[in-house]
């Protein structure tokens, strides 16, 4: 009899939690679309001579390592920057700053504490070994999230991913919530650049896995209704090894274009095509421009191009050029150098459009400060600019 | 379950085992003054501060989703030394260590054969899992056995969000539980070859 209660009892749980669960929540989203609050000019009047500037984000001597940078436009027009800064990158003293360039001025904030490993371990009341990379993000409704790396046991590859958002973009963020990711022990997801948005509120961020293989994935969360994390469910791409920190760019057309950066022998960037919104993915393949095993970024213009951000070469990362294309990510070409220097590294671009329409590039200048630079559309499109093919 | 139930509830289990571990060591009939300081020892142990975390803090942090069935044989097997009550009898262990087993292996390593395979992913598709995890228990609760009401236990964990994590796959298995699954039937196995070794040695002497 009471085998038999047990039996119904099951029956009844099973019922409610299916009778629960909404609709949808395993399938491509709809359409991916831009945030209205971000959408960008074309082209204003201030933009058709050519404009282009550079400032530092982080201060001189503010920590002796400064890394990982991610910039986003906000909805208000500001900009917001994160970083991580410390002794060396891993070190137990790394910590997340913010700064902010308030929209109208051309200058930052100080950088302001986001988190650091007391903080982080207080907050998800756990043991935190180091931080690290982070990305800032606005949602639908305007709340502000940061997704950001933390580990508790050995290297990058024991990395799990936690999750603040702010309602007031940026000057104060709600307590760290741990996302579990992976079901070994929740070990080895890592993030590195932005969302795409989809019509129906989800956002898809690309995240990487490092333990043991090497592989792209893509982390859906679902806005909760009071902000922050309602639900999250991650996907795992093509079985492709050894590709990490994806890209993504939204064509349009339910069409997205990933781009990876290779840790393998072949030191190449690769892509891979998404048809549904960034659900199913293409096998990712080479393209013309090399890797050096290092990030890279890359944005939609307001007209339709894709910009990119990367250091070209297949060793160090001496130079970071920028790249344009025309179609869709196929073929590229060359735009002008932002750094180059012998024997130096700039590296982990991030950028972001502004409601302008100018374009903005954050990026670590010698593992010593973040670098902010801006120029529009008329910098970009000089005469000198238009170029061959970037070729190796 | 809010992060603060969760731990003590963590606390809760992890003064168990440190409790069957002393019963282990204390020789028998020790005097019950003993047995009680031991058991406060134990409780107090949990909450002292090892680099500014609880020591329940630092197993919560390295095993953040123990799952239903491991928490489900932890206390079983406390339960029958402590109190030398069956409460899972060998069937019901075989079939835990042969769930965990197999639970274990395909989820952590079907990545390595089948990559393109993605089984953790079906487990955030709450209807689904809901609707597996369900079958599965009915599936031992009709053969009577009583691995079946862990499996209860992981399908209302689930639907109470009882754990860190959404995933229904994080309320079945974990990695503690597939190490100790297949550590047991390892040892079974040896066992079993070594009796029967034993069994044919004075016949072939």
């Amino acid at each position: 009899m009471h085998r038999v209660a047990l039996i119904a009892f099951a029956l009844g749980v099973a019922w409610t939690t299916a009778h629960r669960a909404p609709p949808g929540e395993v399938e491509a989203p709809e359409d991916v679309v831009p945030l209205t609050s971000l959408r960008a000019t074309v082209a204003g009047p201030e933009n058709v001579r050519p404009r282009h500037t550079a400032s530092w984000v982080s201060p001189p001597g503010h920590r002796r390592s400064a890394h990982g940078s991610a910039l986003c436009a906000l909805p208000s027009g500001d900009l917001l920057a994160v970083w991580y800064g410390g002794t060396r990158e891993g070190a137990a003293d790394v910590a997340l700053f913010t700064a902010r360039r308030a929209a109208g001025t051309d200058h930052w904030t100080a950088p302001r504490l986001a988190v650091d490993r007391i903080s982080a371990q207080d907050e998800l009341e756990r043991s935190i070994k180091k931080i690290g990379n982070a990305v800032v993000f606005p949602d639908a409704s305007g709340t502000l999230w940061m997704i950001y790396v933390t580990v508790s046991m050995g290297g990058w590859s024991g990395s799990a991913l936690n999750v603040k958002t702010s309602p007031d973009e940026g000057r104060t963020w709600t307590a760290s919530r741990r996302l579990t990711l992976n079901p070994f022990l929740n070990l080895s997801t890592l993030v590195r650049n932005k969302p795409i948005h989809a019509s129906d509120g989800r956002i898809g961020l690309p995240v990487y896995h490092e333990m043991a293989l090497k592989f792209p994935q893509m982390l859906w969360l679902t806005p909760g209704p009071g902000g922050g994390v309602g639900d999250y469910r991650m996907r795992n791409l093509a079985a492709e090894t050894g590709l990490i920190q994806p890209t993504l760019v939204a064509l349009g057309d339910d069409r997205v274009l990933m781009m990876l950066r290779d840790r393998r022998p072949d030191r190449r960037m690769h892509t891979a095509y998404s048809e549904d919104n960034g659900w199913t993915w293409s096998e990712a393949v080479p393209s013309d421009l090399p890797n050096p095993d290092s990030a890279l970024d890359a944005l939609r213009l307001a007209d339709g191009r894709i910009l990119m951000v990367y250091n070209h070469a297949h060793r160090g990362r001496e130079n970071l050029r920028i790249a344009v294309s025309g179609d869709g990510g196929r073929r590229w070409v060359a735009g002008p150098v932002l750094e180059s220097a012998a024997g130096r590294e700039f590296s982990y671009p991030s950028l972001a459009e502004d409601h302008g329409g100018r374009i903005h590039v954050t990026y670590t200048w010698q593992r010593e400060r973040i670098k902010h630079v801006e120029f529009n559309l008329a910098w970009l499109d000089r005469p000198m600019t238009v170029a061959t093919t970037a070729q190796e | 379950m809010s992060t603060a139930l969760y731990t003590l509830v963590l606390v809760a289990l992890l003064w168990l085992v440190l409790m069957w571990l002393g019963a282990r060591l204390r020789p028998q009939g020790c005097p019950r003054v003993l047995n009680l300081a031991f058991g406060v020892v134990a409780a107090l142990l949990l909450f002292v501060p090892v680099d500014g975390l609880r020591m329940a803090n630092w197993v919560f942090g390295f095993c953040p989703n123990p799952s239903l069935p491991l928490i489900g044989v932890v206390c079983a097997g406390i339960w029958q030394r402590l109190g030398g009550l069956t409460v899972l009898r060998l069937a019901d262990w075989t079939a835990a260590w042969i769930f965990g087993a197999v639970a274990g292996s395909a989820l952590y390593l079907h990545p390595m054969v089948l990559g393109s395979l993605d089984l953790y992913f079906w487990g955030w598709d709450r209807a689904g899992a809901a609707w597996g995890l369900a079958a599965l228990a009915i599936m031992f609760l009709a053969a009577g056995n009583r691995f079946g009401v862990l499996l209860l236990a992981a399908l209302i964990g689930f639907a109470c969000h009882a754990l860190e994590s959404s995933n229904a796959w994080d309320y079945a298995i974990d990695p503690i539980f597939w190490f100790v699954s297949m550590g047991a039937l390892a040892w079974r196995a040896v066992h079993r070859h070594r009796e029967r070794r034993g069994r044919v040695a004075p016949a072939a002497g």
